[in-house]
C-alpha cells in the first residue's frame, strides 16, 4: 500500500502542476500530499479508492495553500472566479501547442481546472472526482462541460490573443 | 435529429464513459446519423487529447531539473527520502530497494495511438502513415497498438487506387491497423472491393476512435 502511494507521486505532481502551473509549488503540493497520505494511510479502509483519496488530500493541501495566501477570501468564490494564475513557464513548453493549451487551462476558473484535470489526466469517474474534490456530481458535470467549451474556444482563438490571457500578477507573490 | 436533445453534460458524460448503458446506447444510435453530434463528440475528444498531450511531460521542478537525466532517478529518490524520511524514517528500506519513482515522467508506455483521417487530402494521408510508422518504430517490441481510422471524405485514403495505396500495404505489414468507417462506406456507396486489401471495416469510425481513447490510446489528427 505504501509503495502504491509512493508510485502515485508522478500523478500527483502532474495534476498539481495542471492546477497551479508552477513547478516548484506543484512539487511542494505533491510532496505534502504524499507525506500526509503515508502518515494517514491506516485511515483508508478501501484500497480501491486510494487514488481518489490521494487527490482529495492534494485538494486539501491546495486549499490550505490558498488559505495561507488569502486568509480573508472565500475559497468557494475563488474556485469560481476567472483565473488569476501564474503564466505556465514558457521555456518549459517545448512546443507551441503545449504552451497554448497550458495557458488556456491556466485561464480557466480553478474549480473547472481541477475537475477537468482529474477526469482527463487521471481518467477518474465523475463520482470519484466529486468525492476527491468534495463537491456534488452535478457540479463536476457542469464544471467539466463549461471547462471543455471554454478550452475549445480559447484554443480556437488566434495564438496572439492567447498571450493577452497572460495573467497580470502571480498569485499572492 | 439534432444535438438539441442532448445537453452538454450528457455529451460529455458519453465521451467520458459515464452514461448509463441505456443512455449510452441511445447516444450511440443517434451518433451514426447525427453529424452535429459527431462533431461535438469529436471536439470533446480533441480537447481531451490536447489536454493529455499538454501535461504528458510537465516541467521538472527546479531542484530536479538542475540534475542531468542520468541523475534524475537518484536525485528524486534522494529528495523523496530526505523529506519523507524525516517523518517516516522506517520507510527507507522500501524506497531504497525499489528506488522511488521519478517525480516527473510519463505514466507508463501508452496503450497505443489512434490516428484520425477525415479529409480528402493526400498530404494528410501521407502524414498519417508517417505518424503511424514513427510510433511503431519508437515502440518497437512493445505492445503499442497503432490504428488509422478513416471516415467521411478521408475514406478515399483507403481505396485500392488511392495515391498512398502502396503506403497502406507497407503500414499493414508493419502492424498498423487500417480501419474504414462502415457508415461512411454506405453513405458514399463504397463497396469493400473498392478498398485496399490491407483495410478492415468497422461499423462507425468515430465510435472506434472513441472506444480506443477510452482504452487509453492517444488520439492524433494529422
Amino acid at each position: 500500500m505504501k509503495a502504491r502511494i509512493a508510485e502515485a507521486r508522478p500523478n500527483l505532481y502532474r495534476v498539481a502542476y495542471a492546477w497551479c502551473h508552477d513547478a516548484c509549488l506543484a512539487d511542494d503540493l505533491a510532496q505534502e500530499a504524499l507525506v500526509k497520505g503515508l502518515k494517514s494511510v491506516h485511515q483508508l479502509k478501501d484500497e480501491s479508492v486510494l487514488e481518489g483519496w490521494l487527490f482529495s488530500i492534494l485538494n486539501n493541501c491546495w486549499r490550505d495553500h490558498f488559505r495561507r495566501l488569502h486568509p480573508q477570501a472565500d475559497i468557494e468564490e475563488i474556485m469560481e472566479l476567472p483565473a488569476d494564475s501564474p503564466t505556465p513557464e514558457q521555456h518549459h513548453a517545448n512546443s507551441e501547442l503545449v504552451g497554448r493549451v497550458r495557458r488556456a487551462v491556466a485561464a480557466l476558473p480553478l474549480g473547472q481546472r481541477q475537475v477537468m484535470t482529474l477526469v482527463d489526466l487521471e481518467e477518474m469517474s465523475y463520482s470519484a472526482t466529486a468525492q476527491a474534490l468534495d463537491i456534488p456530481v452535478g457540479t463536476v458535470m457542469s464544471r467539466l462541460s463549461r471547462a471543455r467549451l471554454a478550452l475549445r474556444d480559447l484554443l480556437h482563438e488566434a495564438p496572439a490573443s492567447l498571450h493577452v490571457l497572460s495573467p497580470k500578477t502571480r498569485t499572492g507573490q | 435529429m439534432s444535438t438539441q436533445q442532448w445537453s452538454e453534460e450528457e455529451v460529455n458524460a458519453f465521451v467520458d464513459g459515464q452514461l448509463s448503458a441505456a443512455d449510452r446506447a441511445r447516444v450511440l444510435d443517434a451518433l451514426s446519423r447525427d453529424e452535429a453530434l459527431q462533431k461535438r463528440v469529436a471536439e470533446i475528444q480533441q480537447t481531451r487529447s490536447l489536454l493529455r498531450h499538454a501535461y504528458e511531460h510537465p516541467p521538472l521542478p527546479p531542484r530536479a531539473a538542475t540534475a542531468g537525466i542520468r541523475w534524475q532517478k537518484q536525485m528524486l529518490a534522494a529528495s523523496v527520502l530526505v523529506s519523507v524520511g524525516v517523518i517516516t524514517g522506517w520507510l527507507l528500506h522500501n524506497f531504497s530497494d525499489k528506488s522511488a519513482p521519478p517525480a516527473v515522467q510519463t505514466v507508463g508506455v501508452p496503450k497505443g495511438v489512434v490516428i484520425q483521417v477525415s479529409e480528402a487530402d493526400p498530404a494528410k494521408w501521407q502524414m498519417a502513415l508517417i505518424n503511424a510508422r514513427n510510433v511503431r518504430k519508437a515502440y518497437a517490441g512493445k505492445n503499442v497498438g497503432v490504428e488509422i481510422v478513416a471516415y467521411g471524405p478521408g475514406l478515399k485514403m483507403l481505396h485500392s487506387d488511392s495515391l498512398v495505396a502502396s503506403g497502406l500495404e507497407e503500414a499493414k505489414k508493419n502492424g498498423v491497423k487500417l480501419l474504414a468507417c462502415g457508415n461512411s462506406m454506405s453513405m458514399s456507396q463504397t463497396t469493400r472491393e473498392e478498398l485496399s486489401q490491407s483495410v478492415d471495416v468497422v461499423p462507425a469510425g468515430i465510435v472506434e476512435i472513441m472506444e480506443r481513447q477510452q482504452e487509453g490510446y492517444a488520439y492524433v489528427r494529422p
